[in-house]
């Protein structure tokens, strides 16, 4: 099968590209800017495996992100254990978290998806904030334990070493997609979403793929959550908002349904356009606003989105 | 006479207040091509639904497949122990390539793994002559013909004993159903049983060894293809009563 050449060179150009940026982009704030877009891209390019290859309208996926948060944080803070697996523990507690939520939803369809989904992440943020003496309820948990390398503090390099741990999260958690998208299992996804009836027929378990796929979608939004938590030392109930949600969804839209990268470039180009727009001044919340407009607008004109327009753009010969 | 492959006993299903298909029992002998035919709205489709349980299943009656009853099973299971379909309606999936196609029915269906898989993929393109500079494109960019060709070839993939095929003919040119016809009959050469609807009656009783006709969801007539179609009850069924 023929690879093409765009979509082969510019994921490892922009690598390439990002693996550079902390030695031009020496400050804290502007690394801690791509760190916060890293920790989206994964959030949103997993929800496009559940929701753009296999068509499940999981409204539930930043679930996922607030279970790998909190047992981080749980798990570093109030048992002690080393940052750097509580970190990794957020992927298994989030891909159990995908498991109880997909087996109610795996024989639903539509709105009902949508409605169990998110009914289930507001569900288990009433959960984390009735125990408030585990969680910290409302006020969420501070002062989390953070990453340490042998003697190298991760709090005293300008955010050097979280944006590399971050790009490598990102890295692996793109290699996984791309693997589970190429592979046999990633292309029964894309026939359960498009005709469930001949995917049935083909011998494929349509609530099968449903149950896997979400539980798949939620181990590296899971363990991106832990990050979330250790890296800037506080969990909150925040992260089940509506707000973050909102946020993921308009990257896996505008950057493309569907497709690999879209999301995860439409989440750098998001968190820098909200940061942007932060700064000017009577823009503070209408930010949201505009994202909103831009979301709209793509949907309408680019229902592939920003990424499958792109492709349409550039001449055959070079994609 | 050979051991039924394919039997329904009774069955029977009802849309609220319509039974559109009522007390079918047939079966289907194995190595045979059985046709059915029957205007538009006799039940065949539904008849196939409910033996696939797909979209749905019988609202009474009983299935048997090789010898086990199958209509509790769920229908992907159904399709694995090797009684497999093609749909009336055009049925793809958009994004993945004719190939892909084969490669998903041969991991799911045939439980091959990787190269097997694809090498299976491949011979079945070639069997059912699928154009080889084609068979990387998305399905949304063939042509009927191709489409139909990739739903009876993703079927064979699937390494069928039962090939269930619901008007494969409609939409096809007079040289694309010759074609077809030659398929037929040489899968069924090949050991696979055929159960075939079909409105280009030319092709039903060129290739049936047996013919079904329904209507309103009964059984009008079945039998020897030539006897069938001289049958009063189904010329009066296609052609309306005498004056």
């Amino acid at each position: 099968m023929k690879t093409s050449l765009l979509r082969a060179a510019l994921p490892l150009a922009a690598l390439a590209v990002l693996a550079v940026v902390p030695v031009f982009a020496i400050d804290s704030f502007t690394r801690h800017l791509f760190i916060i877009a890293f920790i989206y891209a994964i959030i949103a390019s997993n929800w496009n495996l559940s929701l753009g290859h296999c068509g499940v309208f999981n409204f539930g996926h930043l679930t996922f992100f607030g279970v790998g948060v909190y047992t981080a944080a749980i798990a570093a803070k109030t048992y002690g254990v080393d940052p750097w697996i509580a970190i990794l523990l957020g992927g298994p507690a989030a891909a159990v978290a995908a498991f109880l939520i997909a087996a109610p939803v795996a024989r639903l369809k539509g709105i009902y998806v949508v409605l169990v989904t998110f009914a289930f992440g507001q569900l288990v943020m009433q959960l984390v904030l009735s125990q408030s003496a585990t969680t910290g309820g409302a006020q969420g948990m501070v002062r989390i334990p953070y990453l340490r390398l042998g003697d190298y503090s991760f709090l005293k390099d300008y955010k050097l070493g979280y944006y590399y741990v971050a790009l490598g999260l990102l890295v692996v958690s793109t290699l996984f997609l791309k693997l589970v998208i190429d592979s046999p299992f990633g292309k029964s996804l894309k026939a359960v979403r498009d005709a469930e009836d001949y995917a049935a027929a083909r011998g494929i378990s349509v609530s099968r793929q449903r149950i896997l796929v979400l539980i798949l979608s939620a181990i590296f939004t899971g363990i991106a959550g832990g990050f979330y938590a250790i890296y800037l030392r506080v969990a909150s109930p925040d992260v089940f908002g509506f707000g973050t949600l909102s946020l993921a969804l308009s990257m896996v839209l505008i950057g493309g349904v569907g497709t690999t990268y879209g999301p995860i470039a439409a989440a750098l180009a998001l968190t820098f356009a909200t940061e942007a727009l932060a700064g000017i001044r009577g823009f503070e919340e209408a930010r949201f606003i505009v994202i909103a407009v831009a979301m709209i607008l793509v949907l309408r004109l680019a229902p592939g989105g920003l990424l499958r327009l792109l492709e349409l753009l550039v001449p055959k010969s070079l994609r | 006479m050979t051991d039924p492959i394919l039997q329904t006993k009774s069955v029977t299903k009802v849309f609220g207040g319509l039974t559109a298909v009522k007390d079918v029992s047939f079966e289907v002998r194995a190595g045979e091509i059985f046709g059915i035919a029957g205007p538009n709205g006799s039940g065949k489709s539904t008849l196939f639904n409910i033996i696939t349980s797909i979209p749905f299943t019988a609202t009474s009656g009983e299935i048997y497949f090789k010898g086990e009853r199958i209509d509790r099973r769920p229908p992907y299971r159904i399709a694995q122990s090797g009684l497999c379909r093609t749909f009336q309606k055009d049925a793809e999936f958009p994004d993945l390539s004719a190939r892909e196609t084969l490669l998903v029915s041969a991991v799911y269906n045939g439980r091959l793994r990787g190269g097997e898989a694809a090498a299976r993929a491949g011979r079945v393109l070639e069997r059912v002559e699928f154009s080889a500079a084609r068979s990387d494109l998305p399905s949304r960019d063939l042509s009927i013909y191709e489409k139909k060709q990739l739903m009876i070839a993703s079927a064979l993939a699937c390494d069928p004993a039962v090939l269930m095929l619901d008007e494969p003919a409609s939409g096809l040119t007079k040289p694309e159903i010759g074609k077809l016809d030659d398929l037929l009959v040489s899968l069924n050469r090949s050991g696979i049983t055929i159960v075939l609807i079909e409105h280009v009656l030319s092709l039903l009783l060129s290739v049936s060894q047996r013919l079904m006709v329904l209507n309103y969801g009964e059984i009008l007539a079945a039998g020897a293809p030539a006897d069938v179609v001289k049958d009063p009850a189904v010329v009066e069924a296609y052609l309306g009563a005498r004056a």
